[in-house]
């Protein structure tokens, strides 16, 4: 018993660990171009930032120790896990709480612009522009593909079948056949696409905030990173559909004799989807940061803002929220990366999209 | 092709939007049947409020310039705009002159001042 429990607990602390490495690092990742998410001037960032880094870091360091001690005591002497999820759990909120309140300490410097004349090109954004058929109609196939090969072989599927494999591909975890345990994957895939596609099609409307004086090289650039994001996507939903419409297919080929001999290769299919995911990912980040660093030295200030919206976020630069401006998605405030206008139209879909997540996860784990 | 609006200008902002829309048709860069991007497009990236853009592109249409299809949006439909009689062209005309003269200015200078402004207006024009 006491075993098991340390074989839970030790992943736990070893991810917490991470994500704290993570949170203490990310203040100060970009150097004072966003310190907390905010341009700050140099004097500020060696001076009063330092004073609030080593505060925050104290904070933080305090909350997630003192969380982690309570979760993983109550943990073993009561035997039961739980405890040290929810405290788990608990540190999270209380590192964005206090990642939140430390950031509207920050003073941001000259963010705002002072230019007044701004352009936008006569030019419609369109998602069809930034769409390839052959890769859109392959990840359609593979995301519809498994559900309707699973209903035809459904009545066929034995009465348990296998829910979890390890890494060799073998079945480790049982459960009885429910639609949930046969289906739950596809339907996952499936809202996982369809909330990527929505993404997809926001980033390609994102809010382009061109001075006037340099209008072509900023959207030169700002199209960049535009393009940038969408080929991202787009390598995430292609590997997505393969990795998820293959592991769907587990199910398939490990309770149906004829097709067992594909297994193998289906196993190794994944692994190399992984690691190409996480190239994607880190290439990518490279990329923005790449062409952030271009259009700084080209323009001399790579992000522009006008007064009014500067009043309009919230944390640090991590929250927008600005009935008065018709764009349901605008460049982050430093610049790199994109955010929701939580006043926007269309939010509340966006927002539900983010709601069944945990949705999902609960029904997955009703009926293992 | 930008269109651009300066928030020091004395203009109204639709008006800005709808004067340079009009010299961009004018010298023939926008032809008749290019489509206009859509409203909250044009009122995200200069950040005003969509019905100041949604007041241009009807100013604009109301001219005979444009037309605004539901669901289609807007589109350039002719490169000249009607309803306008003879008077009512020379009137802005007539006025801008009467500046150049109060100015203090020669007419031959005020007619090489009207000629550079079309030349400059109709750069490119077909």
């Amino acid at each position: 018993m006491k075993n098991s429990m340390l074989s839970v607990l030790i992943p736990l602390l070893m991810t917490n660990m991470l994500v704290l490495a993570v949170l203490l690092w990310m203040p100060v990742i970009r150097g004072e171009k966003a310190f907390f998410g905010v341009r700050v001037s140099r004097e500020t960032y060696l001076g009063e930032g330092r004073r609030i880094l080593r505060r925050y870091w104290l904070c933080l360091l305090a909350a997630f120790f003192a969380l982690e001690a309570i979760g993983f005591l109550t943990a073993y002497y009561r035997r039961n896990f739980a405890f040290a999820l929810v405290t788990h759990f608990l540190s999270y909120f209380a590192a964005f709480a206090l990642y939140s309140n430390f950031a509207r300490e920050v003073r941001p410097f000259r963010v705002v612009s002072d230019a007044t004349k701004f352009a936008t090109p006569l030019q419609t954004r369109r998602l069809a522009d930034y769409t390839h058929l052959l890769l859109e109609a392959t990840v359609v196939l593979l995301t519809i593909a498994p559900t309707v090969v699973l209903i035809y072989y459904y009545p066929a599927l034995p009465e348990r079948v296998p829910v979890h494999w390890g890494i060799n591909g073998q079945p480790d975890r049982w459960a009885r056949k429910t639609f949930s345990t046969v289906f739950f994957l596809p339907i996952l895939m499936t809202y996982l696409q369809s909330w990527f596609l929505l993404l997809k099609y926001d980033l390609v409307h994102a809010k382009m905030t061109l001075p006037a004086e340099q209008a072509e090289v900023y959207l030169k650039f700002k199209e960049q990173l535009i393009v940038a994001s969408v080929h991202m996507m787009d390598w995430v939903r292609a590997l997505l559909a393969i990795m998820l419409g293959t592991v769907s297919m587990f199910i398939l080929l490990t309770t149906v004799e004829a097709l067992r001999h594909l297994m193998p290769i289906a196993n190794l299919l994944i692994w190399p989807c992984v690691g190409l995911l996480l190239i994607v990912c880190f290439y990518y980040v490279y990329r923005f940061m790449a062409i952030n660093n271009r259009l700084e030295e080209a323009t001399g200030n790579s992000n522009v803002e006008r007064e009014s919206e500067a009043a309009k976020w919230t944390s640090g630069g991590l929250f927008y929220y600005n009935p008065d401006d018709p764009a349901l998605i605008v460049e982050k405030r430093d610049g790199l990366g994109y955010t929701y206008n939580f006043a926007g139209k269309g939010i509340r879909l966006r927002l539900a999209f983010l709601a069944v997540v945990p949705l999902l996860v609960l029904w997955a784990l009703m009926d293992l | 092709m930008f269109i651009v609006v300066d928030e020091n200008d004395r203009r109204p902002i639709y008006q800005q939007v709808v004067d340079e829309i009009k010299a961009l048709i004018a010298r023939g860069v926008l032809r008749e049947g290019a489509a206009l991007p859509p409203v909250r497009q044009v009122a995200a990236d200069l950040g005003v409020n969509l019905n100041t853009i949604a007041t241009a592109y009807r100013e604009l249409q109301s001219e005979g310039l444009i037309v605004i299809r539901h669901g289609a949006g807007a589109v350039v439909s002719s490169r000249t705009s009607s309803e306008k009689t003879d008077e009512e062209l020379r009137r802005p005309l007539r006025a801008a002159l009467t500046q150049l003269a109060l100015a203090g200015l020669a007419r031959a200078e005020i007619m090489s001042i009207v000629a550079e402004e079309l030349r400059g207006l109709l750069k490119g024009a077909r």
